[in-house]
Protein backbone atom coordinates (compact mmCIF):
# COMPACT_ATOMS: atom_id res chain seq x y z
CA UNK A 1 0.00 0.00 0.00
CA UNK A 2 1.95 3.11 -1.64
CA UNK A 3 2.61 6.08 -3.44
CA UNK A 4 5.09 5.38 -5.78
CA UNK A 5 6.14 8.71 -7.78
CA UNK A 6 8.98 7.63 -10.18
CA UNK A 7 11.20 10.05 -12.19
CA UNK A 8 8.45 12.84 -12.75
CA UNK A 9 9.04 15.75 -15.41
CA UNK A 10 5.79 17.99 -15.57
CA UNK A 11 5.75 21.13 -18.03
CA UNK A 12 2.90 23.58 -18.57
CA UNK A 13 2.16 24.79 -22.37
CA UNK A 14 4.97 22.79 -23.88
CA UNK A 15 5.67 24.47 -26.80
CA UNK A 16 4.33 27.55 -26.58
CA UNK A 17 6.16 31.14 -25.38
CA UNK A 18 4.84 30.48 -21.80
CA UNK A 19 6.28 26.89 -21.49
CA UNK A 20 7.32 25.86 -18.27
CA UNK A 21 8.69 23.06 -16.39
CA UNK A 22 7.18 22.86 -12.65
CA UNK A 23 8.82 19.59 -11.95
CA UNK A 24 11.96 17.66 -12.75
CA UNK A 25 12.76 13.80 -12.07
CA UNK A 26 11.22 13.77 -8.86
CA UNK A 27 11.50 10.76 -6.83
CA UNK A 28 9.39 9.85 -3.91
CA UNK A 29 7.68 6.94 -2.21
CA UNK A 30 4.95 7.82 0.60
CA UNK A 31 3.91 4.45 2.45
CA UNK A 32 0.85 3.78 3.95
CA UNK A 33 -0.60 5.63 7.16
CA UNK A 34 1.66 8.48 6.93
CA UNK A 35 1.30 12.57 6.93
CA UNK A 36 3.92 13.46 4.40
CA UNK A 37 4.31 17.12 4.58
CA UNK A 38 5.11 18.71 1.33
CA UNK A 39 6.59 22.42 1.80
CA UNK A 40 9.24 24.63 -0.69
CA UNK A 41 8.98 28.44 -1.58
CA UNK A 42 6.45 30.26 -3.94
CA UNK A 43 6.27 28.26 -7.63
CA UNK A 44 8.36 25.60 -6.39
CA UNK A 45 6.06 22.90 -7.48
CA UNK A 46 4.37 22.36 -4.48
CA UNK A 47 -0.15 22.42 -6.19
CA UNK A 48 1.62 20.31 -9.30
CA UNK A 49 2.88 17.65 -7.39
CA UNK A 50 -0.42 17.72 -5.51
CA UNK A 51 -2.88 17.45 -8.82
CA UNK A 52 -0.59 14.56 -10.27
CA UNK A 53 -0.89 12.91 -7.53
CA UNK A 54 -4.20 13.43 -7.38
CA UNK A 55 -5.21 12.35 -10.76
CA UNK A 56 -6.04 15.71 -11.83
CA UNK A 57 -3.14 15.61 -14.26
CA UNK A 58 -1.11 12.93 -16.04
CA UNK A 59 2.90 13.86 -15.39
CA UNK A 60 4.39 14.62 -19.03
CA UNK A 61 7.30 12.00 -17.95
CA UNK A 62 7.71 9.63 -14.94
CA UNK A 63 4.96 7.55 -13.59
CA UNK A 64 2.47 7.88 -10.36
CA UNK A 65 0.85 4.88 -8.76
CA UNK A 66 -1.44 4.51 -5.71
CA UNK A 67 -1.42 0.95 -4.30
CA UNK A 68 0.15 0.29 -8.27
CA UNK A 69 -3.03 1.82 -10.10
CA UNK A 70 -2.91 5.19 -11.98
CA UNK A 71 -4.37 7.86 -9.57
CA UNK A 72 -8.16 8.22 -10.02
CA UNK A 73 -9.70 10.99 -8.05
CA UNK A 74 -12.79 10.52 -6.28
CA UNK A 75 -11.80 6.50 -5.97
CA UNK A 76 -8.41 5.73 -4.75
CA UNK A 77 -7.24 9.63 -3.72
CA UNK A 78 -9.35 12.68 -2.68
CA UNK A 79 -7.89 16.13 -2.97
CA UNK A 80 -8.92 19.69 -1.14
CA UNK A 81 -7.35 21.85 -4.03
CA UNK A 82 -5.69 25.30 -3.25
CA UNK A 83 -8.97 27.31 -3.72
CA UNK A 84 -11.84 24.66 -3.08
CA UNK A 85 -14.44 27.25 -2.84
CA UNK A 86 -13.60 27.82 -6.84
CA UNK A 87 -15.10 24.21 -7.13
CA UNK A 88 -18.93 24.34 -5.64
CA UNK A 89 -21.73 24.61 -8.29
CA UNK A 90 -24.26 23.43 -6.13
CA UNK A 91 -27.14 25.81 -4.40
CA UNK A 92 -26.70 24.28 -0.78
CA UNK A 93 -23.57 23.00 1.08
CA UNK A 94 -25.18 19.97 1.35
CA UNK A 95 -25.95 19.40 -2.38
CA UNK A 96 -22.21 20.08 -2.99
CA UNK A 97 -21.06 17.12 -0.53
CA UNK A 98 -24.12 15.05 -1.84
CA UNK A 99 -22.62 15.57 -5.46
CA UNK A 100 -19.46 13.09 -4.94
CA UNK A 101 -21.68 10.77 -2.45
CA UNK A 102 -24.14 10.25 -5.61
CA UNK A 103 -22.10 9.91 -7.97
CA UNK A 104 -20.45 6.67 -5.64
CA UNK A 105 -23.88 5.01 -5.92
CA UNK A 106 -25.08 5.67 -2.27
CA UNK A 107 -28.54 5.40 -1.28
CA UNK A 108 -30.35 8.41 0.44
CA UNK A 109 -30.47 7.19 4.07
CA UNK A 110 -26.27 6.60 3.58
CA UNK A 111 -25.47 9.95 1.92
CA UNK A 112 -27.33 11.60 5.00
CA UNK A 113 -25.61 9.74 7.34
CA UNK A 114 -22.13 9.76 6.09
CA UNK A 115 -22.76 14.31 5.53
CA UNK A 116 -24.08 14.50 9.32
CA UNK A 117 -20.99 11.75 10.06
CA UNK A 118 -18.37 13.91 8.36
CA UNK A 119 -19.68 17.31 9.81
CA UNK A 120 -19.41 16.45 13.44
CA UNK A 121 -16.15 14.81 12.91
CA UNK A 122 -14.45 18.24 11.65
CA UNK A 123 -16.59 20.16 14.20
CA UNK A 124 -18.88 21.88 11.75
CA UNK A 125 -22.74 23.37 13.44
CA UNK A 126 -25.00 21.40 10.44
CA UNK A 127 -27.12 24.32 10.03
CA UNK A 128 -24.25 25.47 7.57
CA UNK A 129 -25.72 22.57 5.47
CA UNK A 130 -28.68 24.27 4.22
CA UNK A 131 -26.55 27.79 3.56
CA UNK A 132 -25.14 28.77 -0.09
CA UNK A 133 -21.48 27.61 -0.37
CA UNK A 134 -21.32 31.08 -1.99
CA UNK A 135 -22.24 33.27 0.50
CA UNK A 136 -19.91 31.27 3.30
CA UNK A 137 -16.86 33.01 5.08
CA UNK A 138 -13.54 31.95 3.41
CA UNK A 139 -12.97 29.57 6.88
CA UNK A 140 -15.96 27.91 6.70
CA UNK A 141 -16.18 27.51 3.34
CA UNK A 142 -12.70 25.75 3.47
CA UNK A 143 -14.29 23.50 6.23
CA UNK A 144 -17.05 22.91 3.97
CA UNK A 145 -14.85 21.66 1.12
CA UNK A 146 -13.07 19.92 3.39
CA UNK A 147 -16.20 18.17 4.49
CA UNK A 148 -17.06 17.07 0.67
CA UNK A 149 -13.47 15.43 0.36
CA UNK A 150 -13.39 13.13 3.97
CA UNK A 151 -16.90 12.31 3.17
CA UNK A 152 -15.69 10.29 0.11
CA UNK A 153 -13.71 8.04 2.49
CA UNK A 154 -10.76 7.40 0.47
CA UNK A 155 -7.74 5.80 1.80
CA UNK A 156 -5.68 8.91 0.39
CA UNK A 157 -6.03 12.56 0.60
CA UNK A 158 -4.45 14.98 -0.92
CA UNK A 159 -4.79 18.59 1.00
CA UNK A 160 -3.72 21.74 -0.51
CA UNK A 161 -2.67 24.30 2.01
CA UNK A 162 -5.62 22.96 3.87
CA UNK A 163 -5.72 26.03 6.14
CA UNK A 164 -4.73 29.09 4.44
CA UNK A 165 -6.97 32.10 5.74
CA UNK A 166 -8.31 30.26 8.33
CA UNK A 167 -8.10 31.50 12.10
CA UNK A 168 -6.46 29.54 15.06
CA UNK A 169 -9.73 27.76 15.51
CA UNK A 170 -10.46 26.53 12.47
CA UNK A 171 -6.88 25.46 11.94
CA UNK A 172 -6.43 23.61 14.94
CA UNK A 173 -10.19 21.65 14.23
CA UNK A 174 -8.17 20.70 10.75
CA UNK A 175 -4.57 19.92 12.37
CA UNK A 176 -7.15 17.62 14.93
CA UNK A 177 -9.46 15.65 12.12
CA UNK A 178 -5.63 14.81 10.41
CA UNK A 179 -4.14 13.71 13.67
CA UNK A 180 -7.13 11.48 14.14
CA UNK A 181 -7.66 10.12 11.00
CA UNK A 182 -7.53 6.01 10.79
CA UNK A 183 -3.66 5.07 10.34
CA UNK A 184 -4.64 3.67 6.92
CA UNK A 185 -5.57 6.85 6.05
CA UNK A 186 -2.21 8.29 3.95
CA UNK A 187 -1.85 12.13 4.00
CA UNK A 188 -0.10 14.57 1.87
CA UNK A 189 -0.12 17.63 3.49
CA UNK A 190 1.10 20.54 1.55
CA UNK A 191 1.84 23.86 3.17
CA UNK A 192 4.61 26.76 3.24
CA UNK A 193 3.18 26.97 6.97
CA UNK A 194 6.74 25.48 8.58
CA UNK A 195 5.26 25.23 12.36
CA UNK A 196 1.96 23.94 11.05
CA UNK A 197 3.18 21.40 8.66
CA UNK A 198 6.40 20.14 10.51
CA UNK A 199 3.82 19.53 14.17
CA UNK A 200 1.75 16.90 11.96
CA UNK A 201 4.31 15.54 9.55
CA UNK A 202 5.72 12.51 10.23
CA UNK A 203 8.09 12.66 6.94
CA UNK A 204 8.75 16.37 5.23
CA UNK A 205 9.47 16.39 1.53
CA UNK A 206 11.02 20.10 0.42
CA UNK A 207 10.85 21.19 -2.96
CA UNK A 208 12.88 23.55 -4.83
CA UNK A 209 12.51 24.93 -8.35
CA UNK A 210 10.59 21.84 -9.40
CA UNK A 211 13.12 19.44 -7.97
CA UNK A 212 13.27 17.39 -4.22
CA UNK A 213 15.46 18.93 -1.75
CA UNK A 214 15.28 17.31 1.17
CA UNK A 215 13.05 14.55 1.38
CA UNK A 216 12.77 12.15 4.81
CA UNK A 217 12.39 11.98 8.36
CA UNK A 218 10.98 15.20 10.24
CA UNK A 219 13.27 15.29 13.02
CA UNK A 220 16.25 14.45 10.15
CA UNK A 221 14.30 17.33 8.45
CA UNK A 222 15.06 19.50 11.54
CA UNK A 223 18.20 19.13 11.39
CA UNK A 224 18.79 19.29 8.21
CA UNK A 225 17.06 22.84 7.74
CA UNK A 226 19.31 24.06 10.45
CA UNK A 227 22.65 22.61 9.10
CA UNK A 228 22.31 24.28 5.64
CA UNK A 229 20.89 27.45 7.08
CA UNK A 230 17.68 27.12 5.45
CA UNK A 231 15.96 29.17 8.75
CA UNK A 232 12.62 30.01 7.14
CA UNK A 233 11.95 26.46 6.56
CA UNK A 234 12.24 25.78 10.78
CA UNK A 235 9.33 26.84 12.97
CA UNK A 236 10.33 29.90 14.76
CA UNK A 237 10.47 27.58 18.10
CA UNK A 238 12.54 25.54 16.49
CA UNK A 239 15.27 28.14 15.56
CA UNK A 240 15.58 29.61 19.08
CA UNK A 241 16.32 25.85 20.31
CA UNK A 242 18.69 25.31 17.71
CA UNK A 243 20.24 28.56 18.01
CA UNK A 244 20.92 28.51 21.72
CA UNK A 245 22.59 24.94 20.74
CA UNK A 246 24.99 26.36 18.01
CA UNK A 247 25.49 29.26 20.90
CA UNK A 248 27.03 26.17 23.29
CA UNK A 249 24.14 25.83 25.25
CA UNK A 250 23.75 22.48 26.71
CA UNK A 251 20.31 22.05 25.81
CA UNK A 252 17.56 19.57 24.70
CA UNK A 253 16.11 20.67 21.35
CA UNK A 254 13.65 18.12 20.70
CA UNK A 255 10.43 20.28 21.85
CA UNK A 256 7.19 19.59 20.72
CA UNK A 257 5.32 22.50 22.45
CA UNK A 258 5.76 25.77 24.08
CA UNK A 259 5.62 24.57 27.53
CA UNK A 260 8.26 21.89 26.54
CA UNK A 261 11.09 24.42 24.88
CA UNK A 262 10.11 26.73 28.06
CA UNK A 263 11.11 24.06 30.48
CA UNK A 264 14.32 22.54 28.53
CA UNK A 265 15.63 26.61 28.57
CA UNK A 266 14.85 26.65 32.23
CA UNK A 267 16.56 23.46 32.56
CA UNK A 268 19.77 24.79 30.66
CA UNK A 269 19.68 28.12 32.52
CA UNK A 270 19.93 26.33 35.75
CA UNK A 271 22.60 24.13 34.93
CA UNK A 272 24.69 27.39 34.59
CA UNK A 273 24.27 27.80 38.39
CA UNK B 1 -8.13 59.33 7.04
CA UNK B 2 -11.12 56.89 7.17
CA UNK B 3 -14.10 57.07 9.42
CA UNK B 4 -16.52 54.05 10.31
CA UNK B 5 -19.48 55.23 11.81
CA UNK B 6 -22.57 53.00 13.80
CA UNK B 7 -22.21 50.14 10.36
CA UNK B 8 -24.27 47.09 9.90
CA UNK B 9 -24.04 45.03 7.20
CA UNK B 10 -25.97 41.84 6.06
CA UNK B 11 -25.80 39.16 3.65
CA UNK B 12 -28.73 37.39 2.54
CA UNK B 13 -28.47 34.56 5.41
CA UNK B 14 -26.96 36.45 8.62
CA UNK B 15 -25.85 39.58 9.70
CA UNK B 16 -22.26 40.87 9.37
CA UNK B 17 -21.05 43.77 11.08
CA UNK B 18 -23.30 44.73 14.30
CA UNK B 19 -22.65 48.77 14.59
CA UNK B 20 -19.02 49.02 14.15
CA UNK B 21 -17.51 51.75 14.99
CA UNK B 22 -13.85 52.87 14.26
CA UNK B 23 -11.33 55.49 12.80
CA UNK B 24 -7.72 54.81 11.21
CA UNK B 25 -5.76 58.03 11.01
CA UNK B 26 -3.49 59.03 8.50
CA UNK B 27 -0.28 57.53 8.35
CA UNK B 28 -1.48 54.55 11.02
CA UNK B 29 -0.47 51.33 10.94
CA UNK B 30 -3.75 49.24 12.03
CA UNK B 31 -3.65 45.33 12.36
CA UNK B 32 -7.15 43.74 12.40
CA UNK B 33 -7.77 40.54 13.73
CA UNK B 34 -10.90 37.99 14.05
CA UNK B 35 -12.45 34.69 13.92
CA UNK B 36 -13.80 33.63 10.24
CA UNK B 37 -17.06 35.15 9.21
CA UNK B 38 -16.36 38.02 12.20
CA UNK B 39 -16.87 40.57 9.23
CA UNK B 40 -12.73 41.52 8.28
CA UNK B 41 -13.42 41.63 4.45
CA UNK B 42 -16.47 42.60 4.69
CA UNK B 43 -15.25 45.91 6.23
CA UNK B 44 -12.13 46.25 3.72
CA UNK B 45 -14.64 46.28 0.97
CA UNK B 46 -17.31 48.72 2.50
CA UNK B 47 -14.36 51.25 2.77
CA UNK B 48 -13.49 51.16 -0.98
CA UNK B 49 -17.19 51.03 -1.32
CA UNK B 50 -17.38 48.19 -3.24
CA UNK B 51 -20.07 47.34 -0.70
CA UNK B 52 -22.75 49.76 0.97
CA UNK B 53 -23.24 50.24 4.41
CA UNK B 54 -27.26 49.25 4.97
CA UNK B 55 -27.16 51.68 8.07
CA UNK B 56 -24.28 54.14 9.33
CA UNK B 57 -21.90 55.50 7.67
CA UNK B 58 -18.39 55.49 6.06
CA UNK B 59 -16.38 57.94 4.88
CA UNK B 60 -12.60 58.31 3.40
CA UNK B 61 -11.31 61.74 3.73
CA UNK B 62 -14.29 63.59 4.41
CA UNK B 63 -16.05 61.74 1.25
CA UNK B 64 -18.94 58.90 2.02
CA UNK B 65 -19.03 55.89 0.33
CA UNK B 66 -22.97 56.31 -0.15
CA UNK B 67 -22.61 58.40 -3.07
CA UNK B 68 -21.37 56.22 -6.52
CA UNK B 69 -19.98 59.84 -7.67
CA UNK B 70 -17.88 59.60 -5.00
CA UNK B 71 -15.99 56.28 -5.56
CA UNK B 72 -13.22 57.39 -7.82
CA UNK B 73 -11.71 59.55 -5.46
CA UNK B 74 -12.22 57.19 -2.52
CA UNK B 75 -10.57 54.36 -4.88
CA UNK B 76 -7.61 57.02 -5.55
CA UNK B 77 -7.19 57.15 -2.37
CA UNK B 78 -7.83 53.88 -0.48
CA UNK B 79 -6.18 50.35 -2.42
CA UNK B 80 -7.42 46.92 -1.27
CA UNK B 81 -5.32 43.71 -1.51
CA UNK B 82 -7.74 41.46 -2.15
CA UNK B 83 -7.85 37.95 0.00
CA UNK B 84 -8.26 35.76 -2.92
CA UNK B 85 -5.59 36.78 -5.88
CA UNK B 86 -7.78 35.53 -8.51
CA UNK B 87 -11.27 38.47 -7.53
CA UNK B 88 -8.55 41.15 -7.98
CA UNK B 89 -7.03 40.13 -11.44
CA UNK B 90 -7.90 41.93 -14.84
CA UNK B 91 -5.47 41.62 -17.43
CA UNK B 92 -4.59 38.53 -18.93
CA UNK B 93 -0.62 38.93 -18.42
CA UNK B 94 1.22 40.14 -15.01
CA UNK B 95 1.93 43.40 -16.70
CA UNK B 96 -1.43 43.61 -18.15
CA UNK B 97 -2.58 43.80 -14.67
CA UNK B 98 -0.53 46.13 -13.55
CA UNK B 99 -1.15 48.49 -16.30
CA UNK B 100 -4.58 48.72 -15.91
CA UNK B 101 -4.87 50.47 -12.37
CA UNK B 102 -2.09 52.86 -13.86
CA UNK B 103 -4.07 53.63 -16.71
CA UNK B 104 -6.94 54.69 -14.61
CA UNK B 105 -4.74 57.02 -12.89
CA UNK B 106 -4.42 58.57 -16.32
CA UNK B 107 -0.46 58.34 -16.01
CA UNK B 108 1.93 58.37 -19.09
CA UNK B 109 3.18 55.55 -20.06
CA UNK B 110 7.01 55.91 -19.44
CA UNK B 111 5.66 56.82 -15.72
CA UNK B 112 3.62 53.82 -16.19
CA UNK B 113 6.55 51.50 -17.04
CA UNK B 114 8.89 52.93 -14.39
CA UNK B 115 6.24 51.51 -11.77
CA UNK B 116 5.57 48.37 -13.01
CA UNK B 117 9.56 47.49 -13.12
CA UNK B 118 9.71 49.65 -9.88
CA UNK B 119 7.22 47.20 -7.79
CA UNK B 120 7.90 43.77 -9.87
CA UNK B 121 11.65 44.73 -8.62
CA UNK B 122 10.38 44.84 -5.20
CA UNK B 123 8.48 42.25 -4.72
CA UNK B 124 11.35 39.95 -6.55
CA UNK B 125 9.13 38.84 -9.64
CA UNK B 126 10.26 41.05 -12.78
CA UNK B 127 10.96 37.57 -14.10
CA UNK B 128 6.95 37.12 -14.71
CA UNK B 129 6.07 40.81 -16.76
CA UNK B 130 4.69 38.63 -19.44
CA UNK B 131 3.29 35.51 -17.89
CA UNK B 132 -0.40 34.25 -17.93
CA UNK B 133 -1.52 35.17 -14.62
CA UNK B 134 -3.52 32.33 -14.80
CA UNK B 135 -0.51 30.14 -14.82
CA UNK B 136 0.72 31.12 -12.00
CA UNK B 137 1.13 29.36 -8.48
CA UNK B 138 -1.47 30.94 -5.72
CA UNK B 139 1.90 32.45 -4.09
CA UNK B 140 2.89 34.02 -7.07
CA UNK B 141 -0.44 35.62 -7.78
CA UNK B 142 -0.21 36.88 -4.46
CA UNK B 143 3.09 38.72 -5.19
CA UNK B 144 1.38 40.05 -8.39
CA UNK B 145 -1.48 41.82 -6.88
CA UNK B 146 0.14 43.03 -4.08
CA UNK B 147 2.44 44.79 -6.84
CA UNK B 148 -0.39 46.01 -8.93
CA UNK B 149 -2.50 47.82 -6.15
CA UNK B 150 1.24 49.39 -4.27
CA UNK B 151 2.27 50.60 -7.78
CA UNK B 152 -0.89 53.01 -7.89
CA UNK B 153 1.00 54.62 -4.60
CA UNK B 154 -2.44 55.86 -2.77
CA UNK B 155 -2.71 56.89 0.78
CA UNK B 156 -4.05 54.21 2.12
CA UNK B 157 -3.66 50.44 1.42
CA UNK B 158 -5.79 47.72 2.86
CA UNK B 159 -3.79 44.28 2.73
CA UNK B 160 -6.88 41.57 3.56
CA UNK B 161 -4.28 38.49 4.35
CA UNK B 162 -1.42 39.49 2.48
CA UNK B 163 1.19 36.77 2.70
CA UNK B 164 -1.17 33.19 3.60
CA UNK B 165 -0.05 31.93 0.34
CA UNK B 166 3.70 32.47 0.14
CA UNK B 167 6.38 30.66 1.71
CA UNK B 168 8.41 32.58 5.01
CA UNK B 169 10.63 34.09 2.72
CA UNK B 170 8.56 36.37 0.93
CA UNK B 171 6.59 36.76 3.83
CA UNK B 172 9.44 38.41 5.51
CA UNK B 173 10.34 40.13 2.68
CA UNK B 174 5.98 41.53 2.39
CA UNK B 175 6.17 42.27 5.68
CA UNK B 176 9.16 44.46 6.08
CA UNK B 177 7.85 46.13 2.85
CA UNK B 178 4.66 47.25 3.96
CA UNK B 179 6.24 48.72 7.18
CA UNK B 180 8.59 50.58 5.14
CA UNK B 181 5.34 52.04 3.10
CA UNK B 182 3.73 52.73 6.51
CA UNK B 183 7.31 54.71 7.75
CA UNK B 184 6.89 56.22 4.21
CA UNK B 185 3.57 57.76 5.54
CA UNK B 186 0.76 55.78 3.86
CA UNK B 187 -1.74 53.93 6.29
CA UNK B 188 -1.80 50.72 6.64
CA UNK B 189 -5.03 48.44 7.45
CA UNK B 190 -3.72 45.12 7.73
CA UNK B 191 -5.83 42.22 8.17
CA UNK B 192 -4.74 38.51 9.14
CA UNK B 193 -5.39 35.44 11.63
CA UNK B 194 -1.93 35.46 12.56
CA UNK B 195 -0.79 37.94 15.16
CA UNK B 196 3.07 36.92 14.01
CA UNK B 197 2.77 39.16 11.25
CA UNK B 198 0.86 42.09 13.25
CA UNK B 199 4.10 43.05 16.14
CA UNK B 200 4.87 46.16 13.85
CA UNK B 201 1.81 47.88 14.15
CA UNK B 202 0.69 50.95 15.96
CA UNK B 203 -2.82 49.39 16.93
CA UNK B 204 -4.55 46.20 16.53
CA UNK B 205 -7.93 45.76 16.62
CA UNK B 206 -10.16 42.45 17.18
CA UNK B 207 -13.22 42.24 15.72
CA UNK B 208 -15.81 39.84 17.24
CA UNK B 209 -19.44 39.38 15.79
CA UNK B 210 -19.11 42.36 13.84
CA UNK B 211 -18.08 45.11 16.06
CA UNK B 212 -14.76 45.91 17.68
CA UNK B 213 -14.10 43.66 21.05
CA UNK B 214 -10.45 45.01 22.12
CA UNK B 215 -7.96 47.08 20.52
CA UNK B 216 -4.81 48.41 22.05
CA UNK B 217 -1.06 47.90 20.79
CA UNK B 218 0.63 44.50 19.80
CA UNK B 219 1.64 43.82 23.18
CA UNK B 220 -1.44 44.67 24.94
CA UNK B 221 -3.29 42.72 21.96
CA UNK B 222 -1.24 39.34 22.88
CA UNK B 223 -1.83 40.14 26.69
CA UNK B 224 -5.40 40.39 25.94
CA UNK B 225 -5.43 36.79 23.97
CA UNK B 226 -3.57 35.15 27.05
CA UNK B 227 -5.81 36.72 29.69
CA UNK B 228 -8.54 35.03 27.38
CA UNK B 229 -6.94 31.83 26.81
CA UNK B 230 -6.08 32.35 23.23
CA UNK B 231 -2.64 30.99 23.05
CA UNK B 232 -1.71 31.83 19.61
CA UNK B 233 0.31 34.93 20.00
CA UNK B 234 3.84 35.11 18.62
CA UNK B 235 6.16 32.37 19.79
CA UNK B 236 8.84 34.80 20.70
CA UNK B 237 6.43 36.61 22.84
CA UNK B 238 5.52 33.49 24.41
CA UNK B 239 9.04 32.65 25.73
CA UNK B 240 10.25 35.60 26.34
CA UNK B 241 6.68 36.31 28.72
CA UNK B 242 7.08 32.78 30.27
CA UNK B 243 11.17 33.44 30.82
CA UNK B 244 10.18 37.18 32.38
CA UNK B 245 11.50 38.89 30.13
CA UNK B 246 10.22 42.12 28.08
CA UNK B 247 8.90 41.43 24.97
CA UNK B 248 10.71 40.08 21.87
CA UNK B 249 9.31 39.64 18.53
CA UNK B 250 12.27 38.05 16.33
CA UNK B 251 13.87 34.76 17.20
CA UNK B 252 17.75 35.67 17.11
CA UNK B 253 16.94 38.34 19.28
CA UNK B 254 15.46 36.22 21.83
CA UNK B 255 18.44 33.40 21.27
CA UNK B 256 21.16 36.57 22.25
CA UNK B 257 19.08 37.65 25.53
CA UNK B 258 18.52 34.37 26.39
CA UNK B 259 21.94 33.59 26.10
CA UNK B 260 23.09 36.60 28.01
CA UNK B 261 20.98 34.85 30.73
CA UNK B 262 22.64 32.13 30.92
CA UNK B 263 26.50 34.27 30.63
CA UNK B 264 25.14 36.03 34.10
CA UNK B 265 24.58 32.80 35.72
Amino acid sequence: MVIKIQNVTHTYSPGTPWEFTALSNVDLTINEGMVLGLTGGVGSGKSTLASLIAGSETPVTGSITIDGSLPHPGKNVGILPQQPEEFFFEKTVFADIAFGLKNKGLTEHEINKRIYSTLDMIGLDHAVLDKSPFHLSRGIARLAALASVLAMRTKYLVLDEPTVNMDSKSKKKILGVIQSLSEKVTVIYISHQIHEVSAISDQMCVLGNGRVLFSGLIVKYKQWAFKENKEDLLPVIDQVMYGLKELGMDINTDVISLDDAVSNIQIALKRGK
Amino acid sequence: MIKIQDVYFSYSDGPVLGGIDLTINKGEYVGIMGESGSGKTTLAKLIIGLLLPQNGVIKVNGISTQESTNLLEIRKAVGLVFQNPDTQIIGETVEEDLVFGLENLQLPVTKIDDRIDRYLGILGINHLRYSNFRLLSCGQKQLVNLAAVMAMQQDCIIFDEPVSMVDRTHQKKILAYIHELNRSGVAVVHITHDPEELVHCSRVIIISSGRVAYQGTPYEVFEHMIRNDENDVPVTFAISRKLGLAPISKPEELVKKIWLLKSKT
